[in-house]
């Protein structure tokens, strides 16, 4: 049962996708089928896909975290070499994280890019073990 | 006084802050000391992953929505929704003579509380064994001090011999006692710094034992002075079945830092059984697959992969050797069960013990029949082989002739006299725990049993006599012991000296 719901939530996943992005518009045609024909399954493979494009809309947008001011300069820099990096259009939300000391950490899906001043010192812990 | 500013700010200026980029996951599920991830997208199998509070991982099971990493170390400090993070690298272990006479865990941190280990090289749990071009044929011996495995079942450094018997029949002992053995001729070939010796270095594995059991084992190479000379990788039966499972191969990464480095060590895995069975319970944890006997699929892989990392190798790549000694306990003397046919298939010969010759007092309980070195007499010296070359079929006969005896009492001579040497040799087999032989005492015993010296003492005494042989020999003998030892072979001149030797000790024996 749970390996045809994936299959079927992957499959709506393929067809979400415009130029290798998430299509609203897509999104929302696929929705209103489902509603109007649910087929078997339907919860389940309504969680599995909901699951599935939000792992997608973690590849386009990055979260910068920082603490203190951060200049939008710096801000469109850091997007304009992601874009450059991951081949795709990213879009980028900040977030003031005191607890950094300095510096930033952008978190994009599973890739973590840390300059701040926590990590070093965590690094410097590290290498006294 | 400018300079000095200039020096810093330029300083200052060079300073670059790189971004360190990880890849990360979080704790999905957490059970039975497995952990499902998701993320880690760029994670690679069996990378070693870092859990928060300094807890690492493998990366085992890497799926399409989830990764599964088995957790070595504390899993209470874990908890769903936890960061893991990627460290690009494998998981490896210290190696070096640094771990000499040390105790550690399967990650090669120590346990026995005498302080930090300072190793200066790390070697990967997982390493490919070497290919056929750096190996070389097996030709030189490792004396484990036990005569009935020496004379009959010689095993030579590089060679794989699996011991195999159930439970409590002596498959430890004879593991440990081989550890004595080349800790005692490491200490009198270094004392007396004589050119061309290789000392031999030990690694005990020891997977789901008892504590009792492993302190027990660490106390017994104490008292021998063997300690010295050995690495202790300990994964109790209380460590979570990650650790039992990586601790053979951390200590295989020991043993070919020697190999590597143009010396010979000796590794022995007790027991693989209990190394299956983590790994059984990983992966059915981790959901993969069951075949026979619920194991998973690659179980005979565990085993190959480790057991081809033991080897003797070329001139030309140092000339170092690994020598393995697995244990595997069957279950009522089944030696076609799964896990001892997939071992025995892997290894280069097996000794096998049985219950019966144990509870007949016949120790150590060692099957003639059943068990084989396919390395054979080239792992010999010459003396043995001049000494040892009939023993077996002498005894192959006895076993023959005394099952037919049993039924009739009428015996020719010759017939008696076979059933009367295949008694004795039995019990000069016999051997106390813990007391390997020096191989100059066996060559000389055995001459003794050739040369019909012996047969004329009653078979109830011969275990005395043995040992009485054993005394004159070590305390009167030194010299002609020191001969065999530098001939290696039985010229005529010590022979003759063995001669009037064993029968001047015979006839002190008999009064």
């Amino acid at each position: 049962m749970g390996q045809s719901a994936k299959i079927f939530a992957k499959k709506l996943l393929r067809i979400s996708l415009e130029k290798n992005r998430v299509s609203e518009e897509k999104v929302t045609a696929i929705l209103q089928t489902l509603r109007s024909n649910p087929p078997r399954h339907y919860k389940e493979i309504l969680e599995i896909y909901l699951l599935k494009i939000g792992a997608e809309l973690r590849k386009e947008n990055a979260v910068i975290e920082h603490s203190g001011a951060l200049p939008t300069s710096t801000i469109n820099s850091i997007k304009d070499n992601l874009t450059k990096y991951y081949n795709r259009h990213i879009q980028v939300t900040t977030l003031n994280v005191p607890e950094l000391l300095a510096g930033l950490r952008v978190r994009i899906a599973d890739d973590v890019w840390d300059t701040s001043v926590l990590n070093r010192l965590d690094q410097l812990a590290q290498s006294f073990k | 006084m400018s300079s000095v500013l200039d020096q810093i700010q330029q300083e200052i200026k060079n300073l670059e802050t790189k971004a360190v980029k990880k890849n990360v996951g979080r704790i999905t599920h957490l059970a039975d000391a497995v952990a499902k991830v998701d993320g880690l997208s760029e994670v690679m199998y069996n990378e070693m992953v870092e859990f928060s509070g300094g807890v690492y991982g493998i990366a085992l099971n890497l799926e399409e929505d989830d990764v599964g990493c088995v957790i070595l170390g504390d899993v209470s400090k874990l908890k769903e929704g936890d960061e893991v993070k990627t460290t690009g690298k494998l998981l490896s272990v210290p190696v070096g003579k640094a771990l000499l006479g040390r105790t550690v865990n399967a990650l090669g941190e120590p346990v026995d509380g005498k302080g930090p280990i300072h190793a200066t090289e790390y070697y990967p749990i997982e390493k490919t064994a070497p290919g056929i071009i750096p190996r070389q044929s097996v030709d030189q011996p490792l004396q484990t001090g036990i005569m009935s495995i020496d004379s009959m079942i010689p095993i030579g450094r590089g060679q794989r011999e699996l011991i195999i018997g159930d439970r409590s029949t002596g498959k430890s002992t004879i593991a440990i006692d081989t550890i004595i053995n080349q800790a005692r001729i490491n200490r009198k070939g270094l004392a007396e710094n004589k050119p061309g010796f290789r000392p031999v270095y030990s690694i005990y594995v020891a997977i789901g034992q008892k504590n009792s059991n492993i302190a027990r084992t660490i106390k017994v190479l104490e008292a021998a002075g063997a300690l010295e000379y050995t690495i202790l990788v300990a994964s109790p039966a209380a460590d979570n079945p990650a650790n039992q499972y990586i601790a053979p191969y951390s200590g295989t990464s020991m043993g070919e830092w020697f190999m590597h480095n143009g010396m010979d060590a000796l590794i022995i895995y007790d027991d693989l059984s209990k190394h299956a069975v983590a790994y059984r319970q990983i992966s059915l944890v981790l959901k993969r697959p069951s075949g026979r006997e619920a194991y998973p699929g690659d179980v005979f892989y565990l085993h190959s992969r480790l057991l081809e990392r033991s080897a003797r190798l070329n001139a030309e790549n140092g000339n170092g050797s690994l020598t393995a000694l697995p244990i595997i306990e069957t279950q009522s003397g089944d030696v076609s069960a799964y896990i001892p046919t997939n071992v025995i298939s892997i290894t280069d010969g097996q000794i096998f013990l049985e219950t019966d010759l144990f509870n007949q007092g016949i120790r150590p309980a060692i099957s003639v029949g059943l068990s084989v070195s396919r390395v054979g007499s080239a792992a010999q010296i010459k003396a043995f082989k001049q000494v040892a070359g009939k023993i077996k079929l002498e005894l192959a006969q006895y076993r023959e002739l005394a099952a037919f005896a049993q039924f009739g009492s009428d015996l020719d001579a010759r017939t008696k006299k076979q059933l009367d040497r295949g008694a004795r040799i039995v019990e000069i087999f016999k051997q106390p725990a813990f007391h390997p032989k020096r191989t100059e005492i066996q060559v000389a015993i055995l001459w003794a049993v050739q040369n019909e010296f012996f047969d004329s003492i009653p078979v109830k005494q011969i275990v005395t006599a043995t040992k009485s042989l054993d005394e004159y020999l070590t305390t009167t003998q030194g010299n002609l012991l020191q001969k065999i030892e530098d001939e290696g072979k039985l010229t005529d001149e010590i022979q003759a000296q063995l001669k009037t030797t064993i029968s001047e000790w015979k006839s002190t024996f008999i009064a």
